[in-house]
Formats: structure tokens, sequence, C-alpha cells
């Protein structure tokens, strides 16, 4: 690095690396953004209405105007080869159900028209002109009152490319100044850090890549699934976005709103994600809070309290940590079967209550709490709860939320218990991960509609994540640390 | 708190109590429950309640099991490579992190955040990236090297030797965050005066790499691999939504799963209705469990009594 052409030359490339990267990737995000905004704009009537219109207008436009005008007053041999590229056009078009694409030539075949009036002289007081004209302007209204969301997302477009392109110029603004300013014998070091920084985004991206592909086939029109920008397969934002596939999911499409009308069936209507989600949720909230309760309970005895063979007990509780939970399947299988609660809502989170992980770290905690403040609430008379309530739990918030929030995820996820004790035919025991297992196995090719399932587990934890990332990262690596 | 009275003793115990009931019931009594039942056999009917006494028979079936065996090798091998590719690719991110950067903590949280999303959708998505003909990678390799390719026809998950290592490159990237933390903290516990020192000695990088920085994050290391071989003892879920423990292979007249591991295997068991012989695996597991971990407490004694 110290050869100065070499080093020039490496920051050019690094530099040309990090636009594409940068062009590429906030293209993408910002195209996702405006795909979901425009994908809300529609009604699943108004979509259906808009996408048939498209293709009748292509089709009228090409097939009636055009050629009608061609056979009634006679045409060059220009107009001909494009009559024949239009026709194919809207043949591929129409088999690829290619919206935007359809949208386009019907303009283009309007500026065609058009131009062919002007050419040909065609006033509204010719006879055979006035319904020709007429019939253009009608569709040329007819596309403006479309509500489409494919196509105002092809209108946004050179909005969202132009805020990528600002963005990626302004980085490059940024790199280049900071590189200026860089003294000569530390440039090195600045080439480094790029690498560094080149490297963290690939790898960014390849971990992040499923779920941003996840979210992207959610949105994508049923059958469309598979389909590859041609110009760029790097864009795997759809063009033509749609909520079908929530609405199919959360079985709030038409179709099966009408289903329902007919069939009132109570346990069928309530097979969607909005119930498995609404499952999920509670069982996991209330796992949570019980287990937050009983081990702040738990851990303020062994912290703090005198109890006969405290510490013996808290060792056995500790070595119960090292059993496999695989262990505990059959026989607690048995006992919720046994106890009548097989396909309930309790049987999901009861036997993961006792929580020894949880007493372990509050534990660790409270150890640092010093005993005078304990003692001062007692000399001002506070019972033993009140000491626990007001002393205690306060003074540990922190960790308290730490544990409220791995309880409530472990539970979330916990797959394997929650399909043992699943009651497949009553919709109010499925949970997430379950109602995704079922689901899969009965859409296996549908990808849109596994991925927007899929969003509703993955979602809610990414936003809750994104707000509480601190006691997450913490709490998950705090036993590992303390080891 | 010094005087230790009944008063205290009881509250104690009632505020012990909720979790206490809980521990027992639902952990204390199942480990003799289960050892009851790995003695009875396949119920009759459909209920839980007409099983057989068959006394050592679940045993003795384990021991002539050969999937049960195959699958601990498949365990085995889940271990040997997810183990050291998961320390090593997130000991490379905790590298790369462990520099002044802007935006650090942007990339931590990015990194992390696969960690705690739901592994069975996780798998699911992972499934249907590697699945042929409508993934994403068959996709791609299709129009990058024709329709007749490996990705497109197979899939990863579809051949025995690709199947084991597909699933665990998604876990492996999925938990690389979770190491990359852990290792990123134990890096900047490092005194910087350490390697100036070093440098002054005139050692290179890679010397400075395997002499100073590997010794020091051993203990993170060796609570990886800890978790690492309990996690692949428990390794369920992604095996079940990525390849249902297929494809299958045939070795001398068995049947057996290529990524079928023992976790998988007990589920398998349990799900068919053979629950006493469930209980047995989960048994025979506990103690391949128990001996696992005493090696390791003999082994971090030994390392610990060797340093002083």
């Amino acid at each position: 690095m110290k050869n100065p052409v070499i080093r020039v030359i490496s920051f050019i490339l690094l530099l040309a690396i990090m636009t594409v990267m940068t062009f590429t990737i906030s293209g993408q995000l910002f195209k996702f953004g405006a795909m979901v905004f425009t994908s809300f704009t529609a009604s699943e009537a108004e979509e259906k209405e808009a996408n048939q219109k498209i293709v009748s207008y292509a089709d009228f436009m090409v097939n009636n105007i055009l050629n009608s005008s061609a056979s009634a007053f006679g045409t060059s041999k220009e107009y001909e080869i494009k009559l024949a590229s239009f026709t194919n056009e809207l043949n591929s078009y129409k088999k690829t159900g290619d919206i935007v694409s359809l949208y386009k030539l019907t303009e283009r075949s309007i500026t065609a028209a058009n131009s062919f009036i002007s050419e040909k002289q065609l006033s509204v007081e010719n006879p055979t002109g006035k319904v020709f004209i007429e019939n253009v302007s009608k569709v040329r209204l007819g596309l403006k009152d479309l509500k489409s969301p494919a196509i105002l997302l092809d209108k946004m477009g050179p909005l969202y490319r132009g805020l990528a392109l600002a963005f990626t110029i302004a980085c490059i603004l940024f790199v280049l100044k900071k590189y200026t300013d860089t003294k000569i014998h530390d440039r090195a070091q600045f080439l480094k850090k790029m690498v560094i920084y080149e490297c963290l985004t690939i790898g960014v991206c390849v971990v992040l890549f499923p779920f941003f592909w996840m979210l992207c086939t959610a949105f994508k029109p049923s059958g469309q699934e598979l389909v590859i920008n041609a110009s760029n397969p790097f864009d795997i934002v759809p063009t033509s976005p749609t909520l079908n596939n929530f609405r199919r999911v959360l079985k709030i499409d038409d179709k099966a709103k009408d289903m329902m009308k007919e069939v009132n069936d109570p346990i069928e209507n309530k097979k969607h994600f909005g119930t498995y989600f609404m499952n999920s949720l509670l069982v996991s909230t209330t796992a949570a809070f019980l287990v937050t309760l009983f081990a702040s309970m738990g851990a303020y005895v062994f912290s703090k309290k005198n109890l006969p063979y405290k510490d013996k007990i808290f060792k056995v509780l500790l070595m119960s940590m090292m059993i496999p939970g695989m262990m505990f399947m059959v026989p607690q299988f048995f006992m919720i079967c046994k106890m009548g609660l097989f396909g309930t809502k309790w049987a999901m989170f009861l036997p993961h209550l006792a929580s020894v992980f949880g007493i372990f770290m509050l534990k660790q905690f409270m150890d640092t709490i010093p005993d005078s403040l304990l003692e001062a609430a007692q000399i001002d008379g506070a019972s033993e709860w009140q000491v626990f309530r007001i002393v205690i739990i306060p003074l540990s918030f922190p960790i308290i939320l730490t544990l409220f929030l791995l309880t409530f995820l472990s539970n979330w996820s916990n797959f394997l218990w929650q399909l043992i004790v699943t009651d497949f035919e009553n919709p109010l025991s499925v949970t997430l991960p379950v109602g995704l297992a079922l689901f899969r196995g009965q859409y296996t090719s549908e990808l849109g509609l596994i991925m927007s399932a899929s969003c509703f587990s993955i979602v809610p934890i990414a936003v809750l994540f994104l707000f509480a990332q601190r006691y997450f990262i913490e709490g998950m690596t705090a036993g590992a640390v303390k080891e | 708190m010094a005087i230790r009275t009944t008063k205290d003793t009881t509250v104690s115990w009632l505020f012990l109590s909720p979790f206490m009931i809980l521990f027992l019931v639902f952990l204390v009594f199942p480990i003799f429950y289960s050892f009851y039942l790995s003695f009875l056999g396949a119920p009759t009917d459909f209920s839980l309640a007409n099983m057989k006494f068959v006394g050592l028979a679940n045993y003795l079936r384990i021991i002539k099991d050969c999937q049960f065996w195959s699958s601990l090798v498949v365990t085995a091998f889940y271990a040997l490579i997810s183990i050291p590719s998961g320390i090593i690719v997130s000991l490379a991110l905790a590298m790369l992190l462990d520099n002044k950067l802007f935006g650090k903590s942007f990339f931590r949280s990015a990194f992390f955040l696969p960690n705690i999303l739901d592994m069975l959708v996780v798998g699911v998505i992972w499934a249907l990236i590697y699945a042929p003909k409508y993934g994403v990678l068959a996709q791609i390799t299709s129009t990058l090297l024709g329709e007749n390719n490996f990705f497109n026809t197979t899939g990863l998950l579809g051949s025995p030797y690709t199947a084991l290592l597909a699933v665990i490159f998604a876990m492996t990237l999925k938990g690389a965050g979770f190491g990359m933390v852990l290792f990123l903290a134990a890096l900047q516990n490092i005194p910087a005066d350490v390697y100036e020192a070093a440098d002054i000695d005139g050692a290179s990088e890679w010397e400075k790499f395997y002499l100073i920085t590997v010794p020091l994050l051993r203990p993170i290391i060796f609570f990886m691999v800890i978790t690492g071989i309990i996690g692949s003892l428990n390794a369920f879920t992604e095996i079940y939504a990525m390849t249902a423990g297929g494809p299958q292979v045939v070795i001398g007249g068995e049947a057996i799963g290529s990524t079928s591991v023992a976790g998988y295997y007990l589920y398998k068991q349990f799900d068919a209705g053979n629950y006493g012989y469930a209980a047995a695996i989960s048994y025979i597991m506990l103690i391949i469990t128990l001996g696992i971990t005493y090696i390791q407490q003999k082994l971090a004694a030994k390392k610990a009594g060797a340093k002083k």
C-alpha cells in the first residue's frame, strides 16, 4: 500500500464496488417501501377490476381500433410493421399476465392512433372518423380512472429510482470527501476500513436475504412468484404487488367471505392466521407474565431470604438445567393428557412455567441489591409482600423485562411441544408455528401464501427486536458471559 | 436478615411455593414417570390407557435398532460440522466488527436478528430457497447454467450428500450473530497493550491471532462447543421444516434417513405411537448427554488446573 498508484487504483475499485452495492441495495429498499405503500391503495375488487380492464383495453386498442383503422383508411408499410409488433406483444403479455407492460402497450397504441388521426386528417365530421376518435378517447379516459397498484408503482418508478440515485451520489461524495481529507499516510488505513464495511454489508445481505425475499414474495400475485425480472435478476421486489395473499391467509378475501355466508361453520371460519396469531400472542404473553412473576418471587428467596438448605436446593435446580429438553416430551405429554388439557391453550405453556434459567438470571441480579435497602423498608413497617413489590421489583425491573421478553420469545417459537399438544380440529389451540406447518402441507407450491403466513410470525418479532434489541442481546448472551 | 426465624422460613416457602410446585410437578416428576413409561409398550388402541408392561423389551429393541444408532451418527456429524463452522463464521464477523466503525451497533443488531426469529419459519424459508424447480437457487442456477443442473433437478435437500450440509449452512447463518456478540464482547476486553507488546517482539498478524486472540477467547469457544452439542442433541425443528429426516439411504438393507438426527428420530417414534419406546430412547439420550457433560466438566477442570 506504499505505492500511490496501487492505492489510487484500489480506492477506485472499492468505490466502484461500493457504488454498485449502495445503488442496488438502496434501490431495492426504496422500491420495497413504494411497493408496500401502493399495495394498500386498492381493495381486492378494485384491483381485480383494474387488471381485467387493462387487459380488455389493450386488446380493444390493438385488435379493434388499430386494425380497423388500417382496413378502413388504408395505411403505409411502416404502420403495418408497427401493428404486427403490437399484436405480438399483446399476445405474449396476455400469456404472462404482465399488467404493467399491457398498460404501457395501451398507452403506446393510443399514441399511434393519435398520430394516425393527424396523419390522415380524420375529424369529427367524418362519420367513420368520429367513431374512431371517440373510441380512442374513451380508452384514454378509462386508463386514467384505473386503480391498480402495479401501475401506481410503475408511475412511482422515477421517485424511488431518483431517491436511490441521490442516496448513492451522497454516499460517493461523502467517501470522496473523507478520502481527500485523510492524510496521505493514513490512507491505507482508510482503504482497509472500506474493505471492512463492504464485507460487513455483503454479510448482512446474505444473512437477511431470506427474510427480504420472504417479504417480497408475500406481495406477489398468485402464480407469478417465480417470474424473475429479466432485465435485472437482482430485482426481487414485485412489480405488480397485491395484498391478496394476506387476504387469503386471513380469510378476508371475497371468495372466503362468500363461503362464510353460505356455510356458517364457526370452527371452519376461525381457521385462519388471525386466530393463530392471537393464540400465539395470548399463550406467549401469559407464559411470560407467569414465569417472570414466579421466577422473581423465587429468586428473591434465594437471594435475600434465610431458608434452610437454600444453597442445596439452588444447586439441584441448576443441575436440572443439564437435562436436555427432549427428555420431557413423552412424560409431559402423558401428564397433560391425563389432566384433560390436551388441545387447550393451557397445555401450550403450563409445563414450561418453571424456568430455572429465569431464577438463575434474576438471582444474579438481585444479589447486587444491598440488604440495607430492604432493612430500611422493613423498619418503615413494610410487610414482606410490600418489600418485594416496592423495593425488589422496581430495582430489578430491567432484568425482569429481559426475562419477560426471552420467555415470550421461547414460547412464541416453541414448535415441537405445541405441535404435540395441538388438537388440529380445534382452531383455538393452533398457534402460529403449528399453523404454518399445517398450512405448508396444504399449499406446497403456493409460495406467496406460505410467505405471507410466515410474516405473521417474523414481522412482529422483528419489530419488537427493533425497540428492545438491547434487552434481547444482553439477556441472551448474559448466561454465557457469566460462566 | 441475620436472624433466622420460623416466620421468615414460612414466608420464604410461600414465596417459593408457586415455582417449586411447578418445578416438582413438571420437571422432577417426569424424570421418574418417564422411567416408568419406558417399560410400557405401544397402546393397543387410540387411548393412552391400554399400555402393557413389557419389561426391558424397549431397551433390548434399542440395542438392535440400526436407525437409532445411525441417527446418533448423523447427530455426531451434525455437531462436528456445525460447531466449527459456527465458531469460524461468528469469529470472523466479530473480528471484522472489532474496529472503530460508524454504525457498529446497526451491524451487530442486523447479524443478531435472525437468531430470535422462529426456527420453523426460517427452516421453511430456506427449504423454499433450496427447493428444486421453484426455489430461488434453482431459478438463479437455471438462468446461469441451463435447466439441467443439480440445483434445479435434485435440489440441495434432495441429495443425501448435501442435505445435511444445506441444513447446517442455513443454521450457521441464523446463529452466527449470537456467537458474534459473545466473541465481540470478549475481543473488546483484550487490552490493546498485549498486542503492542507482541508488535515490539515482531509478531506477525497470524501469530498475534493464533497466540494471543484464540487462547484469550478459549472460554467462549468452550461455551459455544457445549451449547453446540446440546443444540445438536435437541435439533428437531430445522430438520422437520427442511428435510423431514430424508433423503433415505439404504445401508445394509436398512433404510436410513440421511438427516434424521436423534431428536427427530425420537419425535418420529413418538408420533407413530411408540410412547414406551420413545421414553426409552429419551433415557438413553439423557445418559449420553450426562456422559458428555461429565467429560466436559473433567476437561474444564483439567484446563483450570493446568493454568494454575
